[in-house]
């Protein structure tokens, strides 16, 4: 899986925020706002990723043991496909 | 989201310039009873080469305090512009504009910013200027 092509990462005031540049109209409502470990896997997710890729890279980069890291992966895919972000 | 409005701004400012809409909810009472606090929607884009009167604006005041309020009056060198609810204006020139409304949205239901039924009724409004702390006394109680 990978993050789907037209969107950009903007830090503004503490906040990641995913904005859509592809897109005519934006919601503010719908605006998906990543926190630290959010940024770190959308940006590996630029590249074709699997879960167990991602765990790691969770795993490298932050102090966690990998029962934390696979459940907070599990989390942001699924938030991911919820925003229908990912292909 | 709640971002901060200098940062919120800037992002707004960048979005409109690229010609995009962009969507924000409405904070305060100030553009009661049109606009309701945390339940309206407002769609934005950049503001046409010309002012109309009545159309609600997004604007900068030099304090950077972001605000949305009606254009009352176009004069020579810049808008008089007010909050529906409100009795004081604020005299913005144009470059202080960030953006006009082209429709809002509450409840599901879609208002043009230009439609007719919902334009006459801000006409009245306005021309009824004088009695609107009574008016919304009244619609408050109404529960609208």
């Amino acid at each position: 899986m990978k993050i789907k092509a037209g969107y950009l990462l903007r830090d503004i005031a503490g906040q990641t925020i995913v904005v859509p540049i592809g897109a005519e109209a934006i919601k503010f409502n719908g605006i998906v706002t990543l926190n630290k470990t959010g940024k770190v896997l959308w940006n590996s997710l630029l590249s074709e990723q699997s879960m167990d890729g991602l765990v790691q890279v969770l795993w490298n980069q932050f102090e966690v043991d990998e029962t934390t890291a696979l459940t907070d992966v599990l989390a942001f895919v699924e938030k991911l496909k919820k925003a229908n972000l990912l292909e | 989201m709640l971002l901060p409005n200098d940062a919120a701004l800037s992002l707004i400012k960048e979005l409109l310039a690229s010609n995009k809409t962009v969507t924000i909810s409405v904070k305060g009472t100030s553009m009661r009873p049109f606009y309701v606090d945390g339940k309206t929607q407002v769609t934005l884009s950049l503001p046409l080469s010309t002012f109309r009167r009545l159309d609600v604006v997004l604007f900068e005041r030099e304090n950077g305090q972001m605000v949305l309020h009606r254009v009352v009056k176009i004069q020579p060198n810049g808008l008089v512009i007010q909050g529906d609810a409100l009795k004081n204006k604020d005299f913005v020139k144009p470059d202080q504009v960030v953006g006009v409304v082209l429709r809002h949205e509450r409840n599901g239901k879609v208002h043009s910013g230009r439609g007719f039924w919902y334009l006459s009724l801000v006409r009245l409004w306005v021309l009824l200027g004088f009695a609107r702390r009574p008016l919304l006394g009244v619609l408050r109680r109404l529960g609208r």
